[in-house]
């Protein structure tokens, strides 16, 4: 069964990078903001990007697609092709660890008012858990692009074992800078500058409530 | 679970521990009869907190039958018991203090001072030490024995008295003259009106060094200190005060005794940053044509730079960095790395003086290397005045701080504390781009050479600084487009930090009081407004990437007044990173090591080829030298007896030295001019030494008259290095020259500084010879190839074994047959089943070679391990090696003779002519390593 009215890609086939000039190269720029761990909530980012001259709407993908919101507590762990399996567990579990302690500092009625609260809240977070969670409100994302995807699917695999944490995958899109420079160092030519737009696996993982 | 604080019952750990003697206690301490009984007390508590209960396994036995409802709940009572326990431990007073300060804190030296504990710990410290009777001396307090004490004790009792007498005398005066100082008060404005003395910059000449507070001038004469110096002597380990480096007390590295969370801050969270105030700028001004001529003769000479390609960087858009060099008769030789940036041309000039570019006066900054500071200024001096219309050059050395910055918060912290001076957004273009950077996590994913430049607040306005938001920008368009268009060409105004005036209004902050009561009399929570008493201070901020990998940090450089480098200072490293904790402080080890990290060489020291790489180089093999001499006997290596197998005795050259000389043939130390007459390239460079000449006025002539040998030795850039490579003539490199390389081993080993590095020997027979002699000669007799004093002839062959099975297979199919002969018998594979565990192990015990009689030590091989090279085959020396953190295993950067890597990579091909045997200096056994031209 085809869909009526397709929605047009962004990254369809006409938007096609144009192929290299001659004697020049691919210099690829570092991802841009995989390693950063904390977000605040998206009222900053709406304003900063206020002033865009883009017909994008702020905060989206470019599929048109806006990322959840993150908690401001989530751990960012960015994974690459070559991280040992087990030190990458480690750091999902050490970032599980230091998550945020919500009673911490709270005088004592209402740490135990919190208490009751997490025991009706098995209750009340049961249609939360027959439903898709659509949040990114996790308490450490794993986040991959390239050949490090398989090794995030894997930790992912790995820890949705057990049973009191609830591991999601999410795909999206990350757009990745190259510049496209002369190999020739005396050669006369302006150096240009191309998006690419790159998968990218995140794997978030919190605890079960 | 906690082991410390587990012990089993009734073994406490403090058993050892003497109890003070009954007697000694009543005789002395009356006063504190309580203590020897709270120290009882303490005692059956932390027994009873250490005790755990369990009950005996049979008690859950009824005649026989195991009662399993009791067992396990006797299981579950000794598990709380367990937990309970260790609850109690740690809540009563188990560890001291010494063993809580974090781990970066800890220290074994006068751990009994309680004051090198944090404070939040000091009362308890304190109470324990009373309790232990712990002996405290207080330094100061304690009789001085020498009579240089005796001589500083009396100074400091006098110059207390005059202080006194000082302090006295102002109190009695405001009484007297109190009225006046009042009438004073109120005049409302001064008649006349003096603008404060602006420093002297003159030209074409060094400047002297800021004018330095009395109190302090003792202790900078012949150093200058940096503008944070009070903060970081406190807080690292600073050049020797009669050793300053470069002229400069420079940080060494942080008192803290972990490298582990620098590395980590500097490429997965937080940020590091180093107060490189002591990097020298110099100003260039003159025509545009003049300037071009200087720097063309300084190295410049890519044609892209001076047509439409290097628009940008004439514009004052982009900067430049690299390598300047200086031409010496037959060849260029490097003197350092440097950045140039040039000002822009104010907008009305532009529209008419756009064609002439003989007219139009441009500025420009060199931002260079201490060490070859005064190399780059004399060079400059002499291409400077070749000119007609003449150019000048300005040493804005103590003019222009800087500080560098890296990890992912090095953004979000430099957005913390700069604020644009106009608040308003559009009043200065750069500074908005730069607000707009939020959410960037790494320098180098900013064009390529961009910079920032715009004027910003004083820090201190805003101090204690906050958190900014760093909104989730992965898919802001508007922030890709910052970074791909990098639309810094609008509005392109002169920079402040080129204007001398601008410069020394910046240096005129408020004071910290006046700051302090603005602050006071505005609401709290309410920021200060800024008055026309805060003058902006100019900043450029440069992006940097250092290293060529894709992922690795990049690095800011943000250089200010030197006056205004304080207070940017103290907010940076106050600033609240969003990832936990405040940037890091570095130090130049630090700085080092995270080059080495990045594979990038550090200047100086991984330039032995340049004149201030060379004096680092001896600086250090003095320093080498005095530690070696420093060991007792026995524990030295003692270089003439070391063994390197099949004959070979004593270390190749000096042991404690990147031994150039040696490679080169080269004579050694200052045996001055005769023998040097086979080296023409000496007599070419009689100024090599003269770095020094600031430092030792009466030595510089010495230096000049017997060039230090080394001074031949030139450094050789990759891009040339490729060229020669690439060329299809067999054109030899020139005399004496190399080239630095990063090394990776391939397998095991890791190198430390002055290690050998040994290129792969020939093929000695042009018969292929059987790689086989290790597994089945007989050790008795030894191999036919071995001649006493020469290493086995199949020695290639069982280096090329070495190399790790991916690798090999590439090789093709001879070398993996080598590896499966010479090789130790295969591992079992984990997954093996007992017919082919079977196999191997009879397979094994066939091939290996009979343990006893054993051969004659280090005859063929070191402990089954091929032979180091012989010494023809040296190439180079590592000038940097240790463990990298980033790698995880050994990496080295080093220096390579070009002559001999380029006939080697000739010879044999580019895959294996990049291998080479790295060997410690004083050890035998060398690791197979391949190196890459950087």
């Amino acid at each position: 069964m085809e869909l009526s009215d397709p929605k047009p890609l962004a990254n369809r086939p006409e938007t096609k990078l144009p192929p290299l000039p001659k004697g020049s190269r691919i210099h690829k720029r570092p991802l841009p903001s995989l390693s950063h761990t904390r977000r605040q909530p998206a009222k900053a980012a709406s304003k900063s990007s206020s002033n865009s001259s883009s017909n994008m709407l702020p905060g989206c993908d470019l599929d048109g697609y806006r990322m959840p919101p993150r908690a401001p507590h989530t751990v960012l762990v960015k994974v690459t092709a070559s991280a040992p399996f087990m030190s990458l567990v480690k750091r999902v579990r050490a970032g599980l660890d230091t998550g945020p302690q919500k009673t911490k500092g709270l005088p004592l009625t209402a740490r135990i008012a919190a208490l009751g609260v997490g025991t009706a809240g098995t209750r009340e977070g049961a249609p939360a858990a027959r439903g898709p969670i659509t949040d990114a409100l996790d308490d450490v994302v794993l986040v991959a692009t390239g050949r490090a995807i398989q090794k995030a699917l894997e930790v992912g695999a790995f820890l949705m074992r057990n049973k009191e944490l609830v591991v999601l995958f999410r795909t999206r899109s990350v757009a990745a800078v190259d510049d496209v420079v002369a190999e020739d160092e005396d050669a006369d030519v302006e150096d240009q500058v191309r998006v690419r737009h790159v998968s990218c696996v995140e794997v978030g993982i919190r605890w079960a409530k | 679970m906690d082991r410390r604080k587990s012990f089993p019952a009734g073994k406490a750990p403090d058993a050892k521990r003497k109890e003070p003697p009954p007697a000694a206690n009543n005789s002395k301490n009356q006063a504190h009869d309580t203590r020897p009984n709270s120290h009882a007390l303490k005692r059956v508590k932390f027994n009873d907190a250490r005790n755990i209960r369990s009950q005996p396994p049979d008690a859950a036995l009824e005649d026989g039958r195991l009662d399993l409802q009791k067992f396990l709940s006797a299981r579950e009572y000794e598990i709380k018991a367990l937990e309970t326990s260790m609850r109690k431990c740690k809540a009563s007073n188990a560890t001291r203090v010494f063993q809580q300060v974090p781990r970066a804190m800890r220290r074994r030296t006068a751990s009994h001072n309680v004051k090198r504990v944090p404070k939040r710990l000091r009362e308890r410290a304190k109470r324990e030490q009373i309790g232990d009777n712990t002996p405290t001396v207080e330094a100061r307090k304690r009789r001085p024995r020498t009579t240089r004490a005796r001589i500083r004790a009396e100074t400091a009792k006098k110059l207390d008295i005059l202080a006194a007498r000082k302090r006295k005398r102002r109190l009695e005066k405001p009484a007297v003259g109190g009225a006046m100082v009042k009438g004073k008060e109120g005049d409302a404005k001064p008649t006349v009106q003096s603008r404060a003395p602006r420093p002297k910059i003159r030209r074409n000449t060094l400047n002297e060094p800021p004018k330095i507070k009395s109190k302090f001038r003792k202790r900078q004469l012949n150093k200058t200190w940096l503008p944070t110096h009070l903060w970081h002597a406190k807080r690292a380990t600073m050049a020797e005060p009669s050793k300053p480096i470069w002229r400069f007390a420079i940080p060494i590295t942080s008192t803290e005794k972990c490298y582990r969370p620098t590395h980590r801050a500097s490429g997965q969270k937080g940020a590091v940053a180093w107060d490189m105030s002591y990097m020298s700028t110099i100003g260039l001004y003159g025509s545009s044509l003049g300037v071009e001529r200087v720097l063309r003769a300084l190295g410049l000479t890519q044609e892209g730079l001076w047509a439409a390609r290097g628009q940008k960087w004439r514009g004052g858009s982009r900067k430049w960095s690299g390598l300047l060099s200086k031409d010496r008769k037959e060849s260029r030789r490097i003197i350092g790395p440097a950045t140039i940036i040039w000002n822009p041309e104010p907008a009305a000039e532009t529209a008419q003086e756009l064609g002439d570019p003989k007219r139009s006066q441009r500025e420009l900054l060199i931002r260079t290397h201490p060490s070859c500071f005064l190399e780059l200024f004399n060079e400059l001096l002499k291409l400077v005045k070749m000119q007609s219309p003449q150019l000048h050059i300005e040493d804005l050395r103590f003019e222009i701080g800087s500080i560098e910055l890296t990890g992912p918060g090095s953004t979000e912290a430099l957005l913390g504390i700069l604020k644009p001076y106009d608040d308003k957004p559009g009043a200065e273009y750069q500074a908005d781009i730069f607000e707009s950077l939020a959410g960037v996590t790494n320098p180098a994913s900013l064009p390529k050479d961009a910079f920032l430049a715009f004027s910003a607040r004083d820090p201190r306005l805003a101090y204690p600084p906050k958190q900014v938001n760093v909104p989730d920008r992965t898919t802001d368009p508007a922030l890709l487009e910052t970074l791909t268009k990098w639309p810094v060409e609008k509005n392109l105004a002169p920079f402040g930090l080129f204007s001398r005036d601008t410069r020394h209004r910046a240096s005129q902050l408020p004071s910290q009081k006046s700051i302090n009561r603005r602050k006071g009399s505005s609401l709290p929570g309410k920021e200060v407004l800024v008055t026309a008493a805060d003058p902006p201070i100019p900043v450029i901020l440069l992006a940097s990437r250092s290293s060529t990998a894709v992922q690795a940090q990049g690095t800011w450089t943000l250089m200010a007044p030197w006056k205004c480098i304080l207070p940017i200072w103290y907010s940076l490293m106050h600033y609240p990173l969003s990832t936990g904790g405040n940037p890091r402080l570095g130090g130049l080890d630090e700085q080092r090591q995270i080059a080495f990290e990045q594979n990038v060489p550090w200047f100086p020291g991984d330039f032995p080829g340049t004149d201030a790489g060379l004096s680092w180089e001896l600086d250090q093999q003095i320093k080498r030298k005095r530690d070696w001499d420093r060991r007792p006997k026995g524990k030295r290596v003692e270089w003439k007896s070391l063994d390197l197998g099949a004959g070979r005795k004593g270390e190749i050259g000096d042991g404690l030295a990147c031994d150039f000389e040696h490679l080169f043939g080269l004579p050694k130390n200052n045996i001055s001019g005769l023998n040097n007459t086979q080296n023409p390239a000496i007599s070419d460079d009689p100024n090599a030494m003269e770095l020094d000449h600031l430092d030792k006025p009466q030595g510089a002539q010495a230096s000049e008259d017997s060039p230090n040998p080394m001074a031949v030795i030139k450094q050789m850039t990759k891009a040339s290095f490729g060229a020669l490579v690439a060329s299809p003539t067999n054109e030899k490199a020139p005399n004496s020259s190399i080239v630095t390389v990063t090394l990776t081993f391939t397998g095991r080993g890791v190198a430390s500084p002055c290690a050998r590095i040994y290129r792969l020997p020939p093929q000695k027979s042009p018969m292929p010879v059987l790689p086989s002699t290790q597994a089945e000669v007989p050790a008795t007799e030894p191999p036919p190839s071995t001649i006493f004093g020469l290493p086995p002839s199949d020695l290639r062959e069982q280096w090329l074994g070495k190399l790790p099975a991916k690798s090999t297979s590439s090789l093709g199919g001879k070398g993996r047959q080598a590896k499966k002969q010479t090789s130790a018998p295969p591992r079992m594979p984990p997954g093996a089943d007992l017919k082919t565990r079977k196999r191997l192990l009879a397979a094994s015990l066939l091939t290996a070679e009979p343990q006893f009689p054993k051969s004659s030590t280090n005859q063929t091989d070191v402990g089954r391990h091929p032979l180091c090279p012989g010494e023809e085959e040296l190439i180079g020396f590592v000038t940097a090696g240790a463990f990298s953190l980033s790698e995880g295993k050994g990496t080295a950067i080093g220096s390579l003779s070009a002559e001999k890597v380029l006939e080697t990579v000739r010879e044999t091909g580019a895959r294996e002519g990049h291998l080479c045997v790295v060997r410690n200096a004083g050890e035998t056994v060398g690791w197979l390593a391949r190196w890459e031209v950087v």
